[in-house]
């Protein structure tokens, strides 16, 4: 993913549309969460966990109900499902629960992966998500997360140190 | 920052987690999305559209609490009345009766997803389905003989679930009220254990007429556990005067006293969904559907339930949101009112169950979900939604809050 395509929700120029291009907008956000969809699910399960789904359906939902033209719908969902994800964790303190893995995946070593992942602090699973799994650099996700690049290296840190734990006992 | 308690992961580390990350992620199964809805064509203004579901949700709540308040299916005669259950086999059995002085057409609607086998319809009296009596399409009606009056039945029989029916019963002079709406899937936990409700003849739920102007639209639901739900819109302020001042102070939560448990709709098996129907609700160990139901008007809306967690302790929560497809939804001008589909899981071991209605209308995309919950059949929360993605809040909060936006409209006493 190249760096023109993380255009954080306030960075993007975002205009409010007459009625007359709504359906516009609508179809270039729909494009992009078709093509999209999977790699949002995905992203949002490490995350959000088995809630992932609803978190990207009601981020779909939500920017969808928005008049606004955004000049890259992708990262714009992204980004709304971001911070729906965000969102949801704020208001649910509990690790999330695991995503329905499909029985016979071949990966024995998946569930201890994903058993080690919803058991990270949200930030860091959020972290995570975006550097290994979006493959963002430290100052696109802290432009993201709005945090600082000190404290996404540290939640960073923190969630490749319990991880290695992980890859060690594998 | 550099934190203190471990040390620093080398490359070697990082590439690992990335694949570690990215294997865990690839291994996640994603089902299709769901269908978008349409882009909405409002042709109201956001905050007039707003304005007018925050009143439908007040009249929702409102007209609910009124209604387990006086608790009329425990009153007087009926001018409708309605049983519903069946036996615990493949099929259900549902039996409405619509009770004189009613005349007219009534209409049978699927408001269920494409594909539920809605039910063979059997009508005694020389009313006969068409086709057989098997999956009626939408809007199918039929008119019943002329000296149809008193306990004339229209029996609902099948297997499969979110079907729904609406009795759209018509008066003598063209006036048309939603006389009763009932799940076909509602399966009673035993032969003849139907749920009997009745609501009060000439009450203002019970049958409203539909003036020139729209002025009234009713619609019952009848869930399984004999709670009602109406939905008011429309209604004049010496209307809303009178249901404002003989308003209770009732929660919803203690409207409950269920004698059904709701069917257990999310199980697989004789009673629950078949199986390609359950992939497509989406029915997980966790409550989280989204049903893409049919309207009456051939259009599609989506219900969109989600688990979430409440404050309270709750542990399962069932949050509805509506997201209506089209781009304009049923049409006030037509008397419509649709209630949409019911949902229930209990693969997580407990059993939660959500129910959806909606009304809406004035030509224009206008929308009001409500929602009843159930844990393991007692009802726990009731929960309106009247736009996708707003936070919904408790019934309770909602009375209390759209309350005060009807009283402001009102005049005083």
């Amino acid at each position: 993913m190249n760096d023109d395509e993380v255009i954080p929700l306030r960075r993007q120029r975002v205009a409010d549309v007459s009625r007359a291009d709504d359906d516009a907008v609508t179809e270039g956000l729909d494009q992009a969460f078709s093509n999209g969809y999977d790699r949002l699910v995905r992203m949002a399960s490490i995350i959000v966990g088995a809630d992932a789904e609803d978190a990207v359906m009601d981020a779909m939902l939500r920017v969808r109900s928005r008049s606004r033209r955004v000049e890259n719908p992708a990262a714009y969902l992204r980004m709304a499902v971001l911070n729906e994800c965000r969102s949801r964790y704020r208001r649910n303190a509990r690790p999330p629960r695991l995503m329905r893995l499909p029985s016979g995946h071949g990966e024995p070593d998946v569930d201890v992966i994903w058993n080690v992942v919803v058991k990270l602090p949200p930030d860091q699973r959020a972290v995570i998500a975006l550097r290994f799994y979006e493959d963002l650099t430290v100052p696109q996700i802290a432009e993201l997360l709005d945090m600082p690049q000190g404290t996404v290296k540290s939640h960073l840190h923190r969630a490749i140190g319990s991880l290695r734990t992980t890859i060690g006992e594998d | 920052m550099t934190p203190l308690d471990a040390s620093p992961p080398d490359d070697v580390d990082v590439a690992a987690v990335a694949r570690m990350v990215e294997r865990a992620a690839a291994a996640v199964a994603v089902g299709p999305p769901m269908p978008l809805p349409q882009a909405l064509s409002p042709t109201i203004d956001r905050p007039s559209r707003r304005r007018l579901l925050v009143v439908l949700a007040a009249a929702a709540a409102i007209a609910t609490a009124v209604l387990f308040a006086n608790r009329p299916w425990d009153q007087g005669s009926a001018a409708i009345q309605v049983a519903t259950g069946g036996s615990p086999s493949d099929s259900s059995t549902t039996t409405g009766v619509l009770g004189a002085p009613w005349l007219g057409s009534a209409r049978v609607v699927d408001a269920g997803m494409e594909g539920v086998n809605l039910p063979a319809i059997s009508l005694p009296e020389d009313m006969v389905a068409p086709s057989g009596g098997l999956s009626p399409p939408l809007g199918w009606s039929f008119t019943p003989p002329s000296d149809w009056a008193g306990a004339s039945k229209v029996s609902v029989t099948g297997s499969g679930s979110g079907g729904l029916v609406l009795g759209f019963v018509e008066s003598e002079d063209g006036r048309r009220s939603v006389a009763m709406s009932y799940s076909v899937s509602s399966v009673g936990p035993e032969p003849g254990a139907d749920a009997l409700v009745q609501a009060r003849d000439g009450t203002p739920w019970t049958v409203r007429s539909l003036d020139a102007d729209g002025a009234a639209v009713v619609a019952i639901s009848l869930p399984l556990d004999g709670n009602l739900i109406l939905l008011f819109t429309g209604l004049t302020r010496e209307e809303w005067q009178t249901i404002l001042s003989s308003s209770a102070s009732s929660s919803v939560g203690n409207l409950t006293e269920s004698g059904d448990t709701p069917a257990a709709l999310g199980q697989s098996g004789p009673n629950g969904l078949p199986a390609d129907l359950r992939d497509r609700w989406r029915v997980t160990p966790n409550v989280n559907k989204r049903l893409v139901v049919g309207g009456p008007d051939g259009r599609t809306y989506e219900v969109h339930v989600t688990s979430g967690t409440a404050p309270e302790g709750i542990e399962q929560r069932v949050t509805a949101a509506s997201q209506l497809v089209g781009d304009a939804a049923l049409d006030l001008k037509s008397r419509q009112a649709v209630v949409l589909d019911s949902a229930c899981d209990s693969t997580s071991g407990t059993e939660v169950c959500g129910r959806l209605t909606q009304i809406s209308g004035d030509g224009h995309a206008i929308s009001g979900a409500f929602l009843s919950a159930w844990r393991d059949g007692t009802r726990v929360d009731v929960e309106v939604q009247i736009e996708p993605s707003s936070t919904p809040i408790g019934a309770e909060a909602l009375m209390d809050e759209m309350g005060e936006v009807i009283k402001g409209i009102l005049p005083e006493k």
